[in-house]
C-alpha cells in the first residue's frame, strides 16, 4: 500500500490481488482514501491481477460514497486480467477507468485545471 | 480442678484468672493474635471473664465492650446466622463442646467475615462444668478459597471443553466429564502418567518439546494424537498451558482440547435444516420446458450446502419466453436468502416488465430497498436475462455484470451476450444497454454462472473462451444431453470453489 499526493490529487496504490484473505483490509484502506481531504482520488491497481466479488463491491461502493461527498474516485492501472474483470462487470458504465496513473492524473488536470 | 488452681494462684500470687490470662496473652501463650480470639465465660451468668485483646481486630470492638455488655456477642453476629448461633449456644450452655462456622460483622468497617468458633466446657472441682472457653478463628480467606474451588470444580464438571491437568512430571491429576466423554477415561486415569493417553504415538522428545515451548512461550498449541480407552486414535487441536506457583515454579500443566465438542444433536438438527433448505432451493429452479420452438434445461451444483446461484424461466405469452440466471456475491445462507427473495419477485417482474431494462430496473429497486443498510452496499448480484421471441426468432438480452452467455448459431458463429449494465444492487440507478440478436432454427443459447469459468488462468477471457470451446463440439446435442455432458465434466473435476449453474436453450 502506498499513498502519494500530486497537488490536489490523492493517489492510493494497492499492490496485491484482492481475495478473501485481505478483503477487510482493502475495505478499510478504501474508507480511509475516501476520507482524505481531497476531491480527486485515484485508486492505482497496476499490480493487481485478480479481484473477488467483494472487492468489486467495495470499489463500487467507494465510488458512490465519494460521489455523494462531491468527490471523484477513479481507478488507474486497469490492465490485463483486471481490465477483463472490470469489463465483464461493466464498471466502466459508472467508473472512470485508466490504464495508467499518469492518464488518471491527466484526466483530473485537464478537467479541473488543477 | 480449675477451682483449686484459681485458689492457688490467687493465694500465692494475688492473681485473678483474668489477670493470668492477660499475662498469658501478652506472652503469646494463648492464641495467634493475628486471626484468633480466645475467650472464657462463666456458665451461671454467661458473662465473659476474659476475651483476648485481638477481638478489637476481629470485631472492631475492645474487650471492655464485651465485659460491659453481656449480650454484645449476639449483636456482632451477621443477621442471617443469628438464629443458627442461638441454637448452638443453648447446647454450649449445657456443657457440651461446639464447633461451628458463622459470619460476623466488623463493627468499625461493616465488613462481613467468616469465623470458626470452637467452644468447650471448663470443668470445676467435682467434674462439673464451671466455665465455657472458646477460640474464634477468622476463616474468611479459607472460605473464599473453598468457594473458588467449588466454582472451579463446577466449571470443570460442566464445561463442554475437554480438559486434563497433570503435575509438573506429567502425572495426571484431574480430568473433567467432557474429557471422559471423548476418551472413555475417567477417575481411573488419575495418578497415571500422561504418556498412557498418547501411547505409541510420541516419544520423550515430543513431550520435552511441548514442555520447553510451554515454559518459554507460555503455551504450546498444535494437533495432538490421543488414544481413547478403547484403543482408537483421535486427533484434536490441543493447547497446553503451564500453571505456576507464586514463586514461578511450574506445578501443573493444563491440557485443553480445543473447540467445543460438537453437540451431536444440535449438529444433526442444523444439518437437517440445511438439507431441507438446499432441497427448497433446488425446487424453486425451473423445471425443463419443452415447446414447439424452444426447449430449456438447467443444472445447478452448489459448492456448499447453500449457494447463491439461481435460474428460472417463464412463458410470457405464446411467442415469448423470459430466461433468467443470477449469481449473488458470496455464498452460503445469506446468498441463498437473496436468491429466494429475488425468486419470489421474479415471476411478477418478468411478466409485468417483460423487457430487460424494466426487469433489471425493478430488481435493482428491490435490492436497494432490502439490502442497503444506511445507504451502504451490503449485497449485490450479477444476472443475465434473455427475452426470446420464438416467432420472430430473435433474443433481446441484458447482462448485469454477468459473464457473457453464448448464442451458438446454426452456421457455426458464436455470439457473446455482453451488453448490459453494472451488477444489480450496487448503484442507485441502473442504465441498462440491451442487445438484440437474431437466430436461425437450430441455434443454442447457453447461460452460466462464473463457477463455469473459474480455472487455471487468471484471465477471465481465456477461461470464458475455454468454456466456449469446450461446449462447441456438443451443441448439436439436445439441451438435456448437453447439460448432462457439462454436469459430468464438472463433476469429474469437482474442485471448483464456486457454485455452478448452467442453462441451455435450444431454439428452433
Amino acid at each position: 500500500m502506498m499513498r502519494t499526493k500530486h497537488g490536489a490529487i490523492h493517489v492510493f496504490t494497492w499492490n496485491e490481488d484482492i481475495t478473501l484473505n485481505n478483503t477487510e483490509q482493502f475495505r478499510k484502506a478504501m474508507a480511509k482514501l475516501i476520507e482524505e481531504p481531497a476531491d480527486h482520488l485515484i485508486l492505482n491497481m497496476e499490480q493487481v491481477k485478480y479481484i473477488n466479488s467483494a472487492g468489486l463491491g467495495i470499489i463500487a461502493d467507494g465510488v458512490m460514497t465519494a460521489r455523494k461527498q462531491q468527490k471523484e474516485l477513479v481507478v488507474a492501472g486497469v490492465q490485463g486480467s483486471l481490465q477483463e474483470i472490470f469489463h465483464i462487470v461493466k464498471f466502466s458504465s459508472f467508473i472512470k477507468l485508466f490504464k495508467t496513473e499518469k492518464e488518471a492524473i491527466h484526466y483530473f488536470v485537464e478537467n479541473d485545471n488543477i | 480442678m480449675i477451682g483449686k488452681f484459681l485458689e492457688k494462684i490467687e493465694k500465692e500470687k494475688g492473681f485473678t484468672l483474668k489477670e493470668l490470662l492477660q499475662l498469658f496473652e501478652e506472652r503469646n501463650v494463648l492464641c495467634n493474635k493475628a486471626d484468633q480470639v480466645y475467650w472464657i465465660a462463666t456458665l451461671a451468668e454467661r458473662r465473659f471473664i476474659f476475651i483476648s485483646a485481638s477481638c478489637e481486630k476481629m470485631y472492631g470492638l475492645p474487650p471492655e465492650a464485651f465485659y460491659q455488655d453481656a449480650e454484645l456477642w449476639k449483636k456482632v453476629v451477621y443477621s442471617e446466622d443469628k438464629e443458627k448461633l442461638e441454637k448452638t449456644r443453648s447446647v454450649l450452655w449445657n456443657g457440651e463442646s461446639v464447633e461451628q462456622e458463622y459470619r460476623i460483622v466488623h463493627q468499625q468497617n461493616g465488613t462481613v467475615r467468616w469465623v470458626l468458633e470452637q467452644a468447650f466446657p471448663v470443668f470445676g472441682e467435682a467434674g462439673n462444668v464451671a466455665m465455657i472457653s472458646g477460640i474464634i478463628t477468622d476463616i474468611t480467606k479459607i472460605k473464599k478459597m473453598d468457594e473458588q474451588l467449588l466454582l472451579a470444580e463446577k466449571v470443570y464438571e460442566h464445561t463442554q471443553q475437554a480438559l486434563l491437568i497433570t503435575d509438573a512430571q506429567l502425572v495426571i491429576q484431574l480430568v473433567n466429564p467432557a474429557f471422559t466423554n471423548i476418551t472413555g477415561y475417567g477417575a481411573d486415569i488419575i495418578g497415571k502418567s500422561f504418556h498412557v493417553l498418547c501411547a505409541g504415538y510420541y516419544d520423550e522428545r515430543f513431550y520435552s518439546t511441548v514442555k520447553k515451548t510451554t515454559i518459554e512461550k507460555g503455551k504450546w498449541a498444535g494437533k495432538m494424537r490421543w488414544r481413547r480407552k478403547n484403543g482408537k486414535a483421535y486427533v484434536q487441536q490441543t493447547i497446553v498451558t503451564a500453571i505456576r506457583d507464586c514463586e514461578g515454579k511450574i506445578i501443573f500443566y493444563l491440557f485443553l482440547l480445543a473447540g467445543m465438542w460438537p453437540n451431536n444433536k444440535t449438529a444433526a438438527t442444523v444439518k437437517d435444516d440445511l438439507k431441507l433448505a438446499r432441497e427448497v432451493q433446488k425446487r424453486v429452479l425451473s423445471k425443463p420446458l419443452t415447446a414447439s420452438r424452444i426447449n430449456i434445461y438447467g443444472m445447478y451444483i452448489p459448492s456448499r450446502e447453500l449457494g447463491g446461484d439461481m435460474y428460472a424461466w417463464y412463458r410470457i405469452d405464446e411467442e415469448r419466453y423470459g430466461i433468467f440466471l443470477m449469481d449473488v456475491m458470496g455464498q452460503g445462507t445469506a446468498a441463498s436468502l437473496i436468491c429466494m427473495s429475488v425468486r419470489s419477485l421474479l415471476n411478477g417482474v418478468i411478466r409485468k416488465g417483460i423487457d430487460p431494462q424494466e426487469v433489471f430496473g425493478e430488481l435493482n429497486k428491490h435490492m436497494r430497498q432490502l439490502y442497503h443498510e444506511n445507504g451502504r452496499m451490503m449485497y449485490y448480484f450479477t444476472a443475465i436475462y434473455v427475452l426470446v421471441n420464438t416467432k420472430e426468432r430473435f433474443i433481446e438480452y441484458a447482462s448485469a455484470g454477468h459473464p457473457p452467455g453464448f448464442l451458438f448459431q446454426k452456421n457455426g458463429l458464436v455470439e457473446e451476450l455482453d451488453q448490459g449494465c453494472a451488477p444489480i444492487g450496487l448503484l442507485p440507478h441502473l442504465y441498462v444497454e440491451t442487445g438484440k440478436l437474431h437466430y436461425e432454427p437450430g441455434a443454442t443459447l447457453v447461460l452460466y454462472s462464473d463457477g463455469a469459468i473459474e480455472g487455471a488462468s487468471r484471465s477471465v477471457c481465456t477461461n470464458i473462451e475455454r468454456f466456449r470451446e469446450q461446449l462447441k463440439p456438443h451443441i448439436h446435442l439436445d439441451s438435456k444431453t448437453m447439460i448432462k455432458f457439462i454436469h459430468n465434466q464438472f463433476e469429474e473435476k469437482r474442485e471448483f470453489p464456486d457454485d455452478l449453474s448452467v442453462v441451455v436453450a435450444k431454439l428452433w
